[in-house]
């Protein structure tokens, strides 16, 4: 069981992330845009965050680039939420230093299987 | 458009899924029935939505093509692989015959799997049990597009005028249920599965063959189909071979380089950093302040894409492969065209006298912060433009009137952090730093005066500029307990007389740096 931050702006994606990740009993945390998210991650780092990268306001990725430049939030692990399942948009979370990726529809198994890795991994700084 | 098309679907499938797999709590076989129902449209519809938008990508002519080296053998067999599994229920053998002169082939890997998929799930769809499916690929030349072997009519389409001599023929065969000729012309149309009982037999978007075609044609080759009914199908599709794809990476580049010279008001910013996640930092730092942003990994690359460019900005990490952040600051300053481009040089603090006699205009350290970067385009001359995102604190109890001012304020101009109270706002303002706080002055335990008096004390937090939106009707006290501190510019709006236009010309005043 984790600490986890979801930053998430429609609420029945953010419910249903919230059900599949208390039903594993991790704890979670929800942010609505990325300015808020990012002050949470600073407040209260979390184990993981989950990142939707359209949201309104900064996306994900701008965010995400912020946390992973911050040497006191970069070995947070992100997983970036899309719902473009395009290879760029791949590419384009691994560039702003997204650990892992979800397209979206989010499918419980992927979810778990995910988070459990990036949890295992050695906690330190991912560089 | 299709984050807004997809969205919906997340929560239809998402949800669907965990009733349907007992996450929530038992549920009945009947309920199990009919929410699987949804969890399979859902998805169906995904996967309409997915071809639509790709095939009306292609249409506009949005979808470019990635060209590669390809493996060909591998792609193919990756592809058989897929549908194996399909293929296997139903006891039909799949077959790969490919031709040993093909080469590396430069394609657009993802589009060239696209098509090959498409072409196989529908001959493994349309086959009768126990059938057989072969999967080939050869090289033929230009005369032979668009015609296939045997006897079956032929559905064939022009081929686009091109220099290219050599095509990539990747057929599919099937002994399915075949096409009448009829039938045939209709095929590659988008949603004409031709023949409504057979689109309740065989699910599908009826986009596949359409996606072909647009695919095919975006490479610069064509597709064809030959068959009878009752007896089979070879579909075909022929790309060009390009062996050498340099010229079309050239004019890609260069295509890059030009775009943003299209756009006079906005200037340019050449960020030479070969660690990437540093470069998409300062990349949306520097786009956040109204750049257009190239990016060089090599100073190699940098020597190149600069001149092409009229830059108003170059930042520099020092630490580079091959030739060095040093060679290149010499080698831009014997530029008589570069040389007046200001630098940002990033080093650690021991190269900064030498970067600076160097040449180089200012010297930042990692981590880049906001803060920092903008203090040294100010220093630069290079003041935020129009295009700058604001980031705008919106404080108050009551999460409506939050709201309210949220909406008036329009993306990406301004970018909202809302608190919901006076400790949350004076958090976020430090941690933040927005370009402006619109602050209620009437809230419960911590009240925008108590904000305000914690803003002052803190220098990091001094000169955030504030706006008051208030209920309440301002007195003379009020408005000298909000302005003890001259360098802390707060003006003050009455909701009594709210309206977006009168609200946005506030905030623009608000917004406005302090001579």
């Amino acid at each position: 069981m984790a600490r986890i931050l979801l930053v998430e702006d429609n609420s029945a994606n953010t419910k249903l992330a919230l059900l599949l990740l208390h039903r594993v009993g991790h704890e979670v945390q929800c942010a609505v845009d990325a300015e808020t998210g990012i002050a949470m991650v600073r407040a209260d780092k979390p184990d993981l965050i989950l990142m939707d990268i359209q949201l309104p306001g900064m996306d994900g990725l701008s965010a995400t680039a912020l946390l992973k430049g911050d040497p006191d939030t970069a070995h947070i692990p992100i997983i970036a939420l899309t719902a473009m399942a395009m290879k760029s948009d791949k590419d384009k979370s691994e560039l702003a230093g997204c650990d892992g990726y979800i397209a979206k529809p989010l499918r419980y198994q992927e979810l778990y299987e995910l988070i459990d890795t990036l949890l295992a991994r050695p906690n330190g700084r991912s560089r | 458009m299709s984050h807004e098309l997809r969205t919906p679907l997340n929560a239809i499938i998402g949800f669907s899924e965990a009733l349907k797999d007992g996450l929530v709590g038992d549920i009945s076989e009947n309920q199990l029935e009919y929410i699987s129902d949804i969890f399979t449209s859902g998805q169906h519809l995904l996967s309409l939505i997915n071809d639509i938008l790709d095939l009306s990508k292609v249409e506009a002519g949005m979808m470019a093509l990635e060209l590669e080296p390809v493996d060909i053998d591998s792609l193919l067999s990756n592809s058989l692989s897929i549908v194996k599994e399909k293929a296997a229920a139903r006891n039909i053998s799949l077959e790969l015959d490919i031709g040993k002169d093909l080469g590396v082939p430069h394609l657009d890997m993802r589009k060239t799997k696209q098509i090959v998929y498409n072409l196989l799930s529908n001959a493994v769809k349309f086959s009768p049990g126990n059938g057989r499916v072969v999967l080939g690929a050869k090289r033929v030349g230009r005369a032979s597009v668009g015609k296939l072997a045997g006897l079956w009519p032929t559905q064939d389409f022009d081929l686009a005028n091109s220099d290219y001599q050599d095509f990539l023929e990747i057929c599919v065969s099937d002994s399915g249920i075949g096409i009448s000729v009829a039938n045939m012309g209709k095929l590659f149309q988008a949603f004409s599965q031709i023949d409504t009982r057979l689109a309740r037999e065989f699910e599908g978007t009826g986009l596949g063959l359409a996606m072909v075609k647009q695919l095919a044609e975006l490479h610069g080759g064509t597709v064809a189909v030959a068959s009878a009914e009752g007896q089979g199908a070879h579909f075909a599709a022929w790309l060009p071979l390009r062996v050498n794809a340099t010229d079309d990476t050239r004019d890609e580049l260069e295509s890059i380089a030009g775009a943003p010279s299209g756009q006079a008001t906005k200037r340019v910013a050449l960020v030479v950093e070969s660690d990437k996640r540093a470069a998409a930092l300062l990349r949306m730092l520097l786009e956040n302040e109204g750049f257009s942003v190239l990016h060089a990994a090599t100073a190699e690359a940098a020597l190149e894409l600069a001149p092409k460019q009229l830059l108003s900005l170059i930042t520099l990490d020092l630490v580079l492969p091959g030739m060095d952040g040093w060679e290149f600051l010499l080698r831009i300053s014997e530029s008589k065209d570069l040389a007046r481009v200001p630098v940002v040089v990033i080093a650690g603090e021991a190269d900064t006298n030498m970067a600076l006699a160097g040449g180089a205009s200012v010297i930042m350290q990692k981590p880049i912060s906001r803060t920092h970067l903008q203090t040294s385009l100010y220093g630069l001359g290079l003041q935020p433009s129009e295009q700058k995102t604001h980031t705008i604190l919106v404080v108050d109890d009551d999460p409506k009137a939050v709201e309210v001012i949220a909406a008036f304020l329009p993306t990406p101009a301004y970018a909202v952090v809302r608190a919901y109270g006076g400790a949350e706002a004076i958090t976020l303002a430090q941690r933040l730093q927005p370009d402006l706080i619109l602050l209620d002055l009437m809230m419960p335990r911590v009240s925008g005066f108590d904000v305000v008096e914690a803003l002052q004390h803190n220098p990091a937090t001094s000169k955030i500029a504030i706006l008051v939106v208030t209920a309440k009707s301002i007195t003379a006290m009020d408005r000298s307990a909000l302005s003890n501190n001259p360098d802390q510019v707060i003006n003050i709006v009455e909701k009594s007389v709210f309206s977006q236009v009168r609200f946005i010309a506030e905030v623009r005043r608000a917004l406005q740096p302090p001579h």
